[in-house]
């Protein structure tokens, strides 16, 4: 066995939430008044304005929405172009936007189901800093 | 009903790469351009707005040594919209009969390269969605027309090659602009061929940044009696914002909810609908964004502008010209300025003062702006 895994910290606290058996899940909130399942950290309903929401954690499955292969931008903490960035749709109805991960770029389509992948984005002595993307549900499979 | 708002005169400099003018220079040079075409002096003005977005606390002194006059001067900025909805606001006010006369200016100096999105880190929340997708690299301007490109091909089988078409057409019609920044005609294949920025988005398809400034006298139909017989009339206007965007891209929609809303506002307003439309400005930052806001005002169904432009309907002397001067793609985006850009380019055309891009018997024009605040939708009539 080799050195323990070092504990996984999202760079933002819900994008994703780590248990600690390792299940990650991206954290966003359901409105009971309108129902609406929606990614976003938002402390009234963006759709209603209702304040009776709840926090909600949300699928980790979902189809690609739309997409694009980014080949200029302004830097990321992890990626060099091209890489691939995605709305996707997910389970549950919430709309996520995240990098597209674990497949050659030209094999991304619309209604292409993926699942949540957790990014490490950097690290230190005790704790690897991580970011959430999505990856095609096959490759997973490997 | 209040009073109605006529546009009176209008004045612009040639929009550059690389400034050859300070800013106080150009904003004066626009000004004075548009007092002497509505017969004005600087003393008939009763309140300005500047759009503006680099320069926080240049834009207002670049404005104020030009009026001299004591009158209150309020920089607006919503970024890419900062001038139509400054001229929003003075139509407001006009109508409302708090003001019978406004200068409405706008004026950018930036530099060269992509726009950097208005992220500071320090400034904002963790839990905002754009400052993570920033740091993650998601967050780009052509990226966020991208995304609704590539869903635009998928629902209506459309092309890379139909939005690549926007930008030939815009950069012809800016060779018969001389205020324009570009002056060139470029190809298809130069086009399609330019490097990838953001799939399907290429270079060319991309406006420029770019430096000048634009001004517009606005004021009561009573007052504009006073100066002419043949007013142009700033009839309706909309605005509103985008409602999730990033949260929910459906929503938002690919007909671009908040110029479909700023647009129902604009036509009830003017008691027109997008038939009696004769002329349009657009705005085309990304070739895209041509397609997806003609489809936003209404002046084609959702999923056929794509073909409309492959087919040369929204050329000068087609069935709808859009972007008669260039558009962004052609003048180049002098941000806080370009909305400026767009309501002088329908007042001349309703004036039958276009030159050689003059679309024949234009009776009613309409622009679109889209700005980080909202979109900007505004009717002009004779």
């Amino acid at each position: 066995m080799g050195e323990p895994a070092k504990k996984q910290v999202p760079i933002v606290e819900g994008k994703p939430r780590i248990n600690e058996d390792g299940q990650a899940n991206l954290v966003g909130i359901k409105c009971d008044d309108c129902g609406k399942v929606m990614f976003t950290a938002a402390s009234f309903c963006p759709n209603c304005s209702g304040e009776n929401i709840e926090e909600a954690l949300l699928s980790t499955r979902g189809k690609v929405w739309t997409y694009t292969i980014v080949h200029v931008s302004y830097g990321s903490i992890v990626f060099e172009p091209p890489y691939a960035g995605a709305f996707v749709e997910l389970e549950d109805g919430a709309f996520v936007h995240a990098p597209i991960v674990g497949c050659d770029l030209e094999d991304i389509e619309i209604g292409m189901e993926v699942e949540l992948e957790i990014i490490k984005a950097g690290e230190d002595e005790e704790k690897e800093s991580v970011i959430f993307a999505f990856k095609p549900v096959e490759a997973s499979r490997d | 009903m209040g009073n109605k708002v006529v546009v009176l005169g209008v004045g612009l400099t040639h929009f550059e790469r690389e400034p050859s003018k300070a800013m106080d220079a150009v904003a004066e040079e626009a000004a004075t351009a548009a007092l002497k075409d509505a017969g004005m002096l600087y003393k008939d003005i009763q309140i300005g707005f500047v759009g503006n977005v680099y320069q926080a606390g240049a834009a207002p002194i670049a404005f104020y040594p030009l009026a001299k006059t004591g009158i209150p001067i309020t920089r607006i900025d919503i970024a890419c919209a900062s001038t139509s909805r400054s001229a929003q606001l003075g139509a407001y006010l006009i109508e409302g009969g708090a003001y019978e006369t406004c200068l409405v200016l706008g004026v950018e100096r930036m530099p060269r390269g992509m726009v950097p999105m208005p992220i500071k880190p320090d400034a904002l929340s963790l839990k905002n969605e754009l400052l993570y997708d920033g740091m993650v690299g998601l967050i780009t301007m052509p990226g966020a027309y991208a995304y609704k490109a590539v869903r635009y091909m998928h629902d209506y089988d459309a092309k890379p090659e139909h939005f690549a078409q926007v930008s030939v057409k815009n950069h012809k019609n800016a060779c018969l602009n001389p205020n324009a920044m570009y002056q060139k005609e470029m190809s298809l294949e130069e086009v399609m061929n330019s490097r990838m920025i953001a799939y399907p988005i290429t270079l060319y398809e991309c406006c420029a940044n770019s430096n000048g400034a634009t001004a517009v006298v606005l004021c009561s139909e009573k007052k504009a009696r006073e100066y002419t017989d043949n007013p142009v009339f700033l009839t309706g206007w909309g605005e509103a914002s985008v409602r999730f965007d990033f949260e929910d891209p459906v929503e938002s929609g690919l007909s671009d909810g908040d110029t479909v809303a700023a647009a129902k506002q604009a036509y009830e307003k003017a008691g027109i609908g997008p038939g009696d439309v004769d002329v349009v400005q657009v705005h085309d930052a990304f070739s895209f964004g041509e397609i997806l806001q003609i489809e936003g005002l209404g002046l084609c169904p959702k999923g056929e502008a794509a073909v409309l432009t492959w087919e040369g309907k929204t050329e000068i002397g087609g069935r709808i010209p859009v972007n008669t001067d260039g558009g962004l793609l052609g003048c180049g985006h002098p941000i806080g300025a370009t909305g400026g850009r767009m309501i002088a380019e329908l007042y001349w055309q309703l004036k039958g003062e276009a030159g050689a891009r003059q679309v024949e018997n234009a009776k009613v024009g309409v622009l679109q702006n889209s700005g980080l605040g909202g979109s900007n939708v505004m009717i002009l009539q004779t």
